[in-house]
């Protein structure tokens, strides 16, 4: 018998040796079996598991990450150098335009507030948000998500909008220590309750893996057509309202699909955002996001 | 008697399947700039697994095959212990093969690996299904099972290259 083989038989006694086999193989379908019923009956106990796994693991992935972050800054950083010179003139146009854009923002901000205050509008603005960077793109060919290098510590909590530049992304859905999982718009179970700007129509936004996200549940009668805006209608308490989601890519009889504006390829930083939605339970009584003392949280 | 180098060299050389394996689970999950180079470093950590269970069977066995299985759930966020149920079951099925088939015939293993590769894509289409009570596409199934017998060629090159190099008999 190998080392290896004598090592392993050394734990049972010497009467069931010959069953090893047999017993490992029991061993690991109880095992399973367990686990798939905790899935079942109590699928919080193993929520925190994976909290807890994926937060052990968290040092390995970014030391497997590293090499490529490393390369992918070089690279970037070559690609930067060769049109220096057009950024900066192009960015020196944008500035003087932005700083006119500033003024009359200011003017309609002072404006706003005056209004509000006239009219006692509880403001739902959000009320603190915080960058992260994606860690890994963890998902199967059914569960598309990410997970973040900000958690618990860093004042993420569940349910935190995830935004990209160009819209909405996800939300999170699984909060550790150190990280935190984002569950993405190209997910199956995703479903997310946007109107139609244009006629104010509702649906529920359904993720659909590689294919185009649908729309469910637009009234029988919807005047939907393609290039019309999506934008989250604010129900259910998790989405504000009138946040972009993306556009009506293409209409087939009762069957709508969308075109998402923030994709989830090529993610690299997330910014996840705490609404304050008035009504909802817990909402407000949630301690606020810290801003992570993170390198990507630095103005 | 073993000496302390001899169990030391011992230890480290049976950790090299496991750390492989680990590197692949942990590389997969890595951000890339392509979709399909992603799709393409998926199916190598199973094929790493069955691999390893056929070349170093005294070290690469059941539980190191759960194991990685949930890793692969925990990464994943899907139904925690399907890839682990998954992983075992080619473990069982690749063990009952008589010793020494799969080492000499690689047309073999490979359709064998088919074989599993597929068995293992049904097995998280079935429980995807359940889990959102509707069947769930099948394409993104068959194009993983199809990928991952597509590159097994090239993965059990690269890793009996590594065997013969580092680890050797055990």
């Amino acid at each position: 018998m190998s080392p290896a083989a004598r090592k392993k038989s050394l734990f049972l006694p010497s009467t069931l040796r010959p069953f090893a086999p047999q017993i490992s193989l029991l061993g690991f379908a109880s095992l399973i079996l367990l686990i798939l019923t905790l899935n079942v009956f109590f699928p919080q106990v193993l929520v925190t598991m994976r909290v807890g796994l994926i937060d052990l693991l968290t040092p390995l992935l970014q030391l497997v990450g590293a090499p490529g972050d490393m390369l992918g800054n070089t690279s970037m950083n070559f690609k930067d150098i060769g049109r220096l010179r057009e950024e900066n003139e192009s960015m020196r146009k944008e500035i003087a335009e932005l700083k006119s854009w500033r003024d009359a923002a200011t003017q309609l901000a002072q404006e706003n507030k005056e209004l509000k205050a006239l009219l006692k509008y509880k403001d739902d603005s959000a009320i603190s948000f915080l960058t992260a960077r994606v860690l890994a793109r963890a998902g199967g060919d059914f569960t598309k998500s990410v997970i973040v290098t900000a958690g618990a510590r860093d004042g993420v909590i569940k349910d935190m909008v995830a935004l990209t530049e160009d819209g909405v992304i996800g939300r999170v859905i699984e909060v550790g220590e150190w990280s935190a999982r984002v569950l993405l718009m190209n997910d199956f179970s995703f479903r997310l309750p946007v109107l139609i700007e244009d006629t104010k129509e509702q649906a529920i936004l359904t993720g659909a893996g590689e294919e185009a996200p649908r729309l469910l549940y637009l009234p029988i009668d919807a005047n939907v057509k393609p290039g019309m805006q999506i934008l989250t209608s604010g129900h259910g308490g998790i989405f504000p309202p009138y946040l972009p989601v993306g556009r009506v890519a293409e209409v087939k009889g009762r069957e709508v699909f969308a075109a998402p504006y923030a994709t989830p390829e090529r993610l690299q930083i997330v910014r996840l955002v705490q609404y304050n939605i008035p009504g909802v339970t817990g909402k407000a009584e949630n301690k606020p996001a810290e801003p992570a003392a993170t390198p990507e949280n630095k103005p | 008697m073993q000496t302390l180098p001899q169990k030391l060299d011992f230890t480290l050389r049976a950790a090299l399947p496991p750390i492989m394996t680990l590197f692949f689970i942990l590389f997969a999950a890595m951000p890339m700039s392509w979709a399909f180079l992603s799709d393409l470093v998926t199916p190598l950590a199973f094929a790493s697994v069955c691999f390893w269970v056929i070349y170093t069977p005294e070290i690469f066995g059941a539980r190191w095959s759960f194991f990685f299985g949930l890793i692969q759930d925990v990464l994943a966020g899907g139904v925690f212990g399907v890839t682990a149920l998954a992983y075992l079951l080619a473990e069982r099925v690749l063990r009952h093969q008589p010793p020494h088939l799969l080492q000499q015939s690689f047309g073999i293993f490979w359709l064998l690996y088919a074989l599993l590769a597929v068995c293992a894509g049904l097995i998280q289409w079935g429980a995807a299904s359940l889990l959102l009570r509707d069947f769930a596409a099948i394409e993104p199934v068959t194009l993983r099972a199809a990928l991952g017998i597509g590159i097994f060629p090239g993965v059990v090159f690269i890793l009996s290259q590594f065997q013969r190099a580092f680890i050797g008999r055990i």
